[in-house]
């Protein structure tokens, strides 16, 4: 599977996630979460953030997408 | 007429205006696709969010999906707008509830609404008296 919407970075691919549609608190607390089995590189670029992991696979980044509407709902 | 569905590398992308859909019915819509879809929103230029979809499942076709995904917006903007236009009657029928198990509750309310009565009394006549006694030194 190809990512359309993963960004290339000179440290790797991340995700670009605009503010207002995805709380940076919220991608925050999942980075926490799970940073203890992941690399999490976290970017403030003003209205959006990205978020890189480290030789991160697509399905690692899927999880990223999945966790925030799950968050939302709850 | 804009292209409902564009397809890039096995997602599909779908362009809905904000205005249309609020930003909450997006988020339950994505919510709902979970078992199905990954889900990734993204802002486009004139107030629409870009919602791209990638099946979970093989050989899941993304125009199904697509219209599924639509069925299930309008079925959230709906359950949103009734909840707002019912927000005042399900309030009194709670309360009606809540007051007819516990009489107690009922005598409660009458008591502090007297007392806020008595309150905004007294604050009236205070403001009364400040009048009154600026206008005296005036004079």
């Amino acid at each position: 599977m190809t990512i359309p919407f993963l960004v290339s970075h000179k440290a790797g691919r991340c995700l670009k996630f605009n503010k207002t549609l995805y709380p940076q608190e919220t991608l925050r607390r999942f980075t926490e979460a799970h940073g203890a089995d992941r690399d999490f590189v976290l970017k403030d670029e003003g209205r959006s953030f990205t978020v890189g992991i480290k030789d991160g696979t697509d399905e690692e980044y899927l999880d990223v997408l999945q966790y925030f509407l799950a968050v939302r709902k709850a | 007429m804009q292209k409902a569905l564009v397809k890039v590398k096995g997602w599909g992308k779908l362009s809905i205006n904000t205005k249309v859909y609020p930003l909450q019915t997006l988020y339950s819509a994505g919510y709902a696709f979970m078992d199905k879809a990954y889900v990734y929103l993204d802002t486009e230029p004139g107030g629409r969010v870009a919602v791209w979809i990638y099946p979970k499942a093989k050989g899941a076709k993304l125009e199904t999906l697509a219209m599924e995904f639509s069925e299930e917006l309008l079925n959230y903007a709906h359950y949103f707008s009734s909840l707002k236009v019912n927000a005042e009657s399900t309030k009194l029928l709670l309360q009606r509830a809540l007051f007819s198990a516990a009489p107690s509750l009922a005598k409660e309310a009458e008591e502090k609404e007297i007392q806020d009565l008595i309150k905004e009394l007294e604050q009236e006549e205070k403001d009364e008296q400040t009048k009154a006694a600026k206008k005296k030194k005036r004079t």
